[in-house]
């Protein structure tokens, strides 16, 4: 059993008081002295050629104080490739997209100033098609793909709509083919979504005298948009401060700076004032960014025993109009589109691909459940081809401890063998069949799902720990705190740590000018990654405590030791207690510290040295990745043959957690994570007509209410794989979430109608007949 | 009219402000006020992040006119504690850890607080359906749901102990 | 962000038709607001006079007798609705129906005047309201006039109410003490929805507790208004309410009278497969609530 004073016990989140009495103040909240507000005309049509901008009826309105074009801004943005100016100048390729900025007195004259721009386009064909979009005579959304700058692992295809071309190659799948008893073909699809994080995007900005720019944003991963704006603008990193305040909510969709590059261009023209741009929701959903909708043709086969022997995939991914990180996501989702199964021959070809929509980009587990969705419909089918139990022929080709990866490489830390039973346990997996029909006439079914994921490497952040005399410590990191908890989980480790009382931590706003380098808030990386730089931000603590310490009781530096609980002994030159001993928490109390060295921790965590660079055209490597996750969820749903409508009755989520530090926050994502996997499921997609969004509202966007989530969900956490470099054994959480429910749900539903679910999500139009079919066989 | 003058008592504090016709409650408690517990998350009575009570009654303050509030009393989030002192539900928000980016949280609770005053101790069921005008992308709401049925349960208990 | 309009309140009657007739279409009556500043807010929209009219004496209150029925003022909020002893009571199938609007944040603002003449095809307060036979009472510079719910809707989002009128009332005879009502709304979620379809069902039976001698079916989003389906009810007449197959046959019949759209939310087919199993079973869950009394 584990020894931990706070670690692995549910501790309380510390921001909670201020959020339950209104007290917090988000970026929304902020009102500067003198600030101007924002407004934006933004495209009206999903394609056209920009004929002409007319601004001078904005002018015109009172209290207007600044008016900016495309071409007072034409700055470049785009992390794989820099294809997106701050605002359209020439060409607008997609619906919402940003043409003129006003900032003015009040948000009214802002609007009013907004009604008065005139923007003359001449509308072009909108790609609006995925697979259209990458035939040879599609409309191209960037004439010159080839002439943007873009970073070396992303491969743009000249002349077609393809951002890039991602390739993975293991074994020999023609020869895996060949020797496959059984091959499964599928085509399954997934629509566009988008987080709908309840804030909205927004930024205010401030240039100073001087030229600096001070950003206010919701920003998931400041120093990551304070890298795109400084290569934009051509200023130094220190010329640009950004501030974060508590997050509304992220998801991934604040990955990308959104109203930032916007606040600024209209700060830059303001004389100094500060200026807030707050999207309204219709704008969020137009021009904020969506997770892509993907098409996946699947084969795989397979010996009579159920071993899987080969694997290949086309896959287009409908990333919109800018390519953002996009290319991560179609990435991300091959690596690991054969599942958590050892395969022998994989061969993937994922195309990132633009259309005259809504910007694709990271959202919660980058392409890993819609992944996961395509390759479990694979698995049951394949159980189905062979006429084996669902459970089985995943437990046969499951991984565990020595399998080789899709990228060749060897896993260790394997614990998704586990979660798989675990789950199949929780739902009664033997005791029921996969299907049956209740008294009351509805349609019952059971279906599985299971994941792997792998965080993006190298990385790297750090923490700094500010000690004060009285014996409280003040921690400062820039993960930024996006209701996932890191506020709580940090300060665990420190209080763990240091051995003092976790109310004795605090922490500190995020802001690129005061808190340490960081990466990026994503791919479930904070505990791992900021963990063990909060570990050793802690040890160099302590080695300062001792030997300030060891000062004032006279003795050598070497001689402190630091125990377990927050004990410091002294020791002799053989390692013997003298018998003297101070306890962290009463250091001041002892007139240890105080008017010493300032005590100033520092830990950095990065992960370059254990990757292997993978090999471009085939994705083989030594090792991928700092950490992989592996999950598995259990579903049963019930449908209802008249109206078609699924209910989700339970689900159960088993994860490879390695060590849950704080179990109350697993919970709190699991929770969430597997209610926001059923609206991805079930309820939740953009409908375009044209390139045109229908349905960019609340009403019609479709995240799912309290009256759809009544279901039981039941957490299982697997410890017996704890990773070897993860703090404590611990690895991540917030992505893993949801990997397996949107899998675990659709196969509940393919088991409950017996028919491959070829779309999510999952429409009752679509399984209506289904249900018909269902009923008559059964009668 | 384009201007109105309007008295009303906002957590037992009165106030007379002149409000443009066209300003919502939301706006004017927001940035007239600097009352900004109450969040804007769509302006359209879909997530309910703006709730505050109206006379006891949760409303979307986005969708009422500051004018409308004329003459009536208003609770919001900064206004349900007793002081130090939070209000149960605020408490049990925390302990239950119904909280997460905490965006929907002051409608959420100011939801509950209503339900719990109008409805006493309903059912589980009935507080799903009467939280229905409360989005939430962080919880799956089953922290929520349970934390408001927990606190209606004790405060029912304590009132009959009283 | 609303834009700017003239805001008037008027006090009587006579003052709100008086104004509805001066603005013409730069005018817009309003009451809760929960449609009119939805809409407002998204920019596209705006008037520049907003009429507020939900302080007008006549346009409030529930009212109720044994001799007169029930008489709901147009300005009479959803939530007041649900909450009211004597309509929980003897008019649930209404109450089913207003407890679909909105939210609670919603239902208290929303009110069913509002849901009435924003005429929408959806209106989760209108079907239940056509099967317990409303009528309208309209207020015009002219005077009173009164009109058969059932003959309000001229189309989506058009009335019979001339450039002068308001709706000042809906009112209703008591149901028969012994009825059932069902309301049954169909939406891809399970709250804050736009009925894809919703149907309103009110029904009596014999002495002997099966065989049906009223049955009246109203359909949201079937058509450009909401609708009655009087064959079908008509057919209904005489049936044993017990015997599923000629219950069930009934939705062979409805579909007969519905004339839903395709739109991107839905299309036609999907919405009358849905119509013929969801008539029947509206009908058999009135029925049960009938016996189950």
């Amino acid at each position: 059993m584990d020894n931990y004073n706070v670690i692995g016990k549910p501790e309380l989140r510390k921001d909670s008081r201020d959020k339950v009495t209104g007290a917090t103040q988000y970026c929304c909240d902020i009102t500067l002295t003198g600030m101007l507000h924002g407004a934006v005309y933004r495209s009206k049509v999903p394609h056209g050629k920009i004929q002409s901008v007319d601004v001078s009826g904005a002018w015109e309105v009172e209290g207007v104080r600044a008016v900016v074009t495309g071409k007072d801004v034409p700055y470049r943005i785009g992390r794989s490739i820099q294809d997106q100016t701050f605002l359209a100048i020439d060409k607008v390729r997609y619906q919402g997209e940003p043409i003129v900025l006003v900032a003015a007195d009040t948000l009214e004259q802002a609007y009013e100033a907004v009604r008065k721009v005139k923007v003359d386009i001449e509308q072009l064909p909108a790609v609006n098609d995925v697979l259209e979009a990458v035939e040879e005579n599609s409309p191209l959304v960037h004439e010159k793909l080839e002439e943007y700058p873009h970073i070396p692992t992303v491969r743009p295809v000249n002349g077609t709509n393809i951002y890039d071309h991602f390739t993975l190659r293991k074994g020999d799948v023609e020869k895996g083919f060949a020797e496959a008893d059984v091959i499964v073909e599928n085509e399954y699809e997934c629509a566009i979504l988008h987080h709908a994080a309840i804030e909205n995007h927004m930024a205010t900005a401030k240039v100073d005298a001087s030229g600096k720019i001070t950003v206010w944003s919701p920003a998931q991963s400041p120093f990551y948009i304070r890298g795109e704006l400084s290569r934009a603008l051509g200023i130094p990193e220190n010329k640009i401060r950004i501030i974060v305040p508590p997050i509304g909510g992220g998801f991934g969709g604040k990955l990308e700076p959104r109203a930032e590059q916007l606040a600024i261009a209209l700060a830059m023209h303001t004389k100094g004032r500060p200026v807030k741009v707050m999207f309204s929701r219709e704008e969020d959903f137009l021009a904020g960014t969506v997770r892509a909708g993907v098409h996946f043709k699947m084969k795989t086969g397979a010996k009579k025993d159920g071993t899987i022997v080969a694997f290949e995939s086309t896959n287009y991914w409908d990333s919109g109009a800018y390519s953002t990180i996009s290319p991560t996501v179609t990435l991300k989702a091959n690596v690991i589109l054969a599942g958590p199964y050892e395969v022998k021959n994989i061969k993937t070809d994922g195309y990132c691909v633009a259309t005259n929509k809504q910007l694709g980009t990271a959202q919660r587990g980058f392409g890993v459940a819609e992944a996961s969705y395509a390759h479990e419909q694979q698995m049951d089918a394949l159980a189905k081809a062979l006429g084996m139990d669902p459970l089985e022929i995943r437990m046969k080709n499951i991984m565990v401890d020595g399998s080789k990866a899709s990228t060749g490489e060897t896993l260790f830390s394997v614990g998704v063998k586990e979660c798989l039973q675990e789950a199949a346990d929780g739902i009664g997996w033997k005791d029921h069949p996969i299907s049956w029909i209740t008294k009351e006439g509805k349609i019952r079914g059971r279906g599985l799902g299971t994941f792997m994921k792998f965080t993006g490497t190298p990385s790297y952040t750090s923490v700094t720990i500010k000690f004060n005399f009285d014996g409280t410590a003040i921690v400062s990191y820039s993960t930024t705190e996006l209701g996932q908890g890191v506020g709580i989980v940090i300060p665990q480790i420190v209080s763990e740590e240091l051995g003092i009382p976790l109310e004795n931590i605090s922490t500190v706003q995020v802001d690129t000018e005061n808190t340490p380098l960081d990466k990026t808030t994503t791919s479930s990386r904070a505990t791992f990654h900021l963990g063990n730089a909060a570990i050793k931000a802690s040890a160099d603590v302590k080695r300062q405590i001792c030997k300030w310490v060891a000062f004032k009781w006279n003795t050598e530096e070497n001689l402190v030791k630091f125990e377990k609980g927050g004990i410091l002994v002294e020791v002799d030159a053989e390692g013997t207690p003298t018998g003297r001993t101070a306890r962290m928490d009463q250091l001041d109390e002892n007139s240890l510290i105080r008017n010493g060295e300032p005590i100033l921790g520092y830990g950095s965590y990065e992960t370059t040295n254990i990757w292997h660079k993978p090999d471009l055209e085939t994705y083989q490597t030594e090792r991928l990745t700092a950490m992989w996750f592996f999950g598995a969820n259990a579903a049963e749903v019930e449908i209802d043959p008249d109206t078609g409508k699924t209910k989700v009755i339970k689900v159960v989520a088993a994860h490879d957690i390695g060590k849950a530090l704080n179990p109350l926050g697993c919970l709190q994502q699991v929770e969430g994570g597997v209610v926001m996997g059923i609206g991805n499921t079930l309820l939740e997609e953009f409908i375009h007509r044209d390139g045109y969004l229908m349905n960019g509202n609340m009403v019609d966007f479709k995240i799912p209410t309290s009256m759809d989530t009544d279901v039981e969900i039941e957490m299982r956490l697997v410890e017996s794989s704890p990773h070897p470099e993860g703090p404590y054994g611990a690895k991540g959480i917030g992505e893993p979430a949801m990997c397996a429910t949107q899998s675990a749900v659709a196969s509940a539903v393919e088991h409950a109608l017996g028919v491959p679910v070829t779309h999510v999500p999952i429409k009752p139009e679509t399984i209506l007949e289904a249900c018909r079919k269902r009923m008559e066989e059964s009668k | 009219m384009y201007k109105k003058e309007i008295s009303l008592t906002i957590n037992n504090e009165s106030y007379v402000r002149e409000v443009a016709v066209n300003r919502t409650l939301l706006e004017f408690l927001r940035e007239d006020l600097g009352l900004t517990g109450a969040k804007e998350g769509c302006n359209e009575g879909e997530c309910g992040a703006c709730t505050v009570l109206v006379d006891g009654k949760p409303v979307n303050s986005c969708l009422m006119l500051a004018v409308e509030a004329d003459g009536s009393t208003i609770l919001t989030i900064e206004g349900l504690a007793d002081g130090d002192k939070l209000h149960p539900l605020q408490q049990a928000f925390i302990d239950e850890g119904a909280v997460q980016c905490g965006f929907c949280t002051p409608g959420m609770i100011m939801t509950g607080k209503a339900i719990i005053d109008e409805y006493g101790n309903p059912s589980e069921q009935e507080i799903r359906k009467l939280m229905e005008g409360n989005l939430c992308r962080c919880t799956g709401y089953t922290r929520v749901i349970k934390t408001v049925k927990k606190t209606a349960d004790s405060m029912v208990e304590n009132s009959d102990k009283k | 962000m609303i834009a700017k309009f003239d805001y008037h309140v008027p006090a009587t009657l006579k003052e709100a038709c008086e104004m509805k007739q001066e603005y013409g279409s730069s005018g817009v009556i309003v009451a809760g607001g929960s449609d009119v500043y939805a809409k407002l807010h998204d920019g596209n929209h705006r008037y520049d006079h907003v009429i507020d009219i939900k302080k007008i004496p006549e346009m409030k209150g529930i009212e109720w007798s044994e001799q007169e029925g029930l008489s709901l003022g147009a300005a009479v909020t959803h939530h007041e609705i649900e909450r009211h002893p004597v309509i929980t009571e003897r008019y649930q199938v209404l109450v089913q129906g207003v407890r679909t609007v909105g939210s609670l944040q919603v239902r208290n603002r929303g009110t069913i005047g509002g849901n009435i003449c924003t005429a929408a095809p959806s209106a989760d307060g209108v079907g239940p309201l056509l099967v317990l036979n409303s009528e309208c009472v309209i207020h015009g510079i002219g005077g009173e006039r009164i009109v058969p719910l059932a003959e309000f809707f001229t189309g989506p989002k058009r009335t019979v109410l001339r450039s002068d009128e308001v709706l000042v009332r809906v009112r209703m005879k008591n149901p028969a003490s012994r009825y059932g009502g069902a309301y049954f709304k169909y939406g891809r979620r399970n709250a804050m929805e736009i009925a894809l379809l919703n149907i309103s069902v009110y029904l009596e039976v014999d002495d002997d507790n099966k065989t049906c001698t009223e049955m009246r079916i109203a359909l949201g989003t079937s058509a450009p208004t909401p609708i009655r389906v009087h064959k079908t009810e008509q057919y209904f007449i005489g049936k044993d309410l017990t015997d599923n197959e000629a219950v069930a046959k009934g939705g062979d019949l409805v579909i007969e009278e519905a004339s839903p759209r395709s739109s991107w939310r839905a299309n036609s087919n999907f919405r009358l497969t849905l119509l013929r199993q969801l008539v029947p079973r509206t009908v058999k869950t009135a029925y049960k609530s009938l016996i189950e009394e």
